[in-house]
């Protein structure tokens, strides 16, 4: 099926040029316009859970490896990235203070504490009914028992939705103790009310 | 409080890259790739997480789709290992998929056609690129090239252009 017309592009290929060229070069080149070499290690290694060497994180982020180390050190300055040492090499990852705190800031803006209060308890009673159905305490084992190959299976499928509400779970419990210091303002020495046991304070 | 074994007994054997399975979603990407998406197709009508406080799928809502669609939906999962797989399915019930994740014989980057977007076979795919942004653009750009055409024809070539 040919259509005989050629429409011009549009603003995702902005990049004039008549000529064929490899997307994935094309997308890189957009990627490398559109942001600050900052804006790169950090879109990088807020993905990145395995320990990482500086070298690898500049090469995945189209920096030198000294710029790369840098923003690095910065970003494990504000606790965003935690470090270990193999040998002679620094390797970095996202630290888990970076993820709880991206997942509440996000999470907050998007439901009260109140909704995530209720939604925990939806998310424990969906793993318990996964527990119960399938005869077995984690994803993993059950993973081994139904011995699954396929992730485009339906066994595949759950495997990966309970994996994912498992660490979604995690993910809200720690928003919510946040939603709840901030509601206190006791970590700032700013509250407000004389720590009544009688408020609406939300214990999960 | 469960009674939580939740907390996983120490990651027994998982080398850099998770072998076998597609592995947990990652909600921060899938907002990532939300807010880019948004940001760089001017026909997303709605771009939306599933479930806000357990995100598995992102759906991107287009207001026009390819061809003789009159809308088109792209579903998106993103994991933690970089795993993904985008799911382009529309009113003519049209589907392709662009994966990336261990599948048996099959290569891990890989694409299944249209019109059905079957199990298999699938090809390997054009898409080779890994970060989650150049995904999201490289994915836009391959619905760009089919919708601007008006086919799918090509729809899996690095080299076709919009």
């Amino acid at each position: 099926m040919m259509s005989e017309e050629t429409t011009l592009p549009n603003r995702v290929r902005p990049d004039g040029g008549a000529e064929q060229r490899d997307i994935n070069d094309v997308v890189e080149e957009e990627w490398v316009e559109d942001t600050t070499p900052f804006e790169r290690v950090y879109g990088i290694i807020r993905r990145t859970y395995d320990p990482t060497s500086a070298a690898q994180i500049a090469d995945r982020a189209r920096v030198s490896p000294t710029t790369a180390r840098k923003h690095l050190r910065t970003l494990m300055d504000s606790g965003e990235v935690t470090t270990a040492q193999d040998g002679q090499t620094t390797l970095y990852r996202r630290s888990e203070t970076g993820i709880v705190t991206e997942h509440a800031q996000s999470l907050l803006a998007e439901r009260t504490p109140e909704e995530i209060a209720s939604g925990i308890a939806e998310l424990k009673a969906q793993i318990q009914d996964w527990r119960t159905e399938y005869d077995v305490d984690s994803p993993e084992e059950l993973a081994r028992e139904l011995d699954i190959e396929d992730t485009d299976s339906d066994q595949g499928a759950l495997l990966r939705e309970w994996q994912t509400t498992r660490r979604n779970l995690a993910l809200a419990q720690a928003t919510l103790a946040i939603a709840e210091a901030t509601r206190t303002g006791h970590l700032t020495g700013t509250n407000t009310d004389d720590d009544g046991n009688s408020d609406s304070s939300i214990v999960v | 409080m469960t009674s939580d074994e939740d907390v996983e007994p120490s990651h027994d054997s998982q080398p850099a890259e998770q072998a076998e399975v597609f592995g947990p979603i990652d909600a921060g990407a899938l907002r990532e790739i939300r807010d880019l998406v948004v940001n760089q197709e001017p026909l997303v009508e709605e771009a939306s997480l599933d479930d806000p406080l357990n995100p598995q799928t992102l759906s991107v809502d287009l207001s026009d789709g390819v061809g003789a669609a009159s809308t088109a939906r792209i579903d998106i999962r993103w994991s933690l290992a970089g795993n993904y797989a985008a799911h382009y399915t529309d009113t003519q019930g049209r589907d392709f998929r662009f994966d990336c994740h261990p599948k048996p014989d099959a290569p891990t980057r890989h694409f299944h056609p249209p019109p059905d977007a079957p199990s298999r076979p699938v090809e390997p795919s054009c898409i080779t690129v890994r970060e989650a942004p150049l995904v999201t653009r490289a994915v836009l750009q391959r619905w760009r090239y089919a919708y601007t055409n008006g086919t799918f024809e090509g729809l899996n070539d690095a080299e076709n252009p919009p």
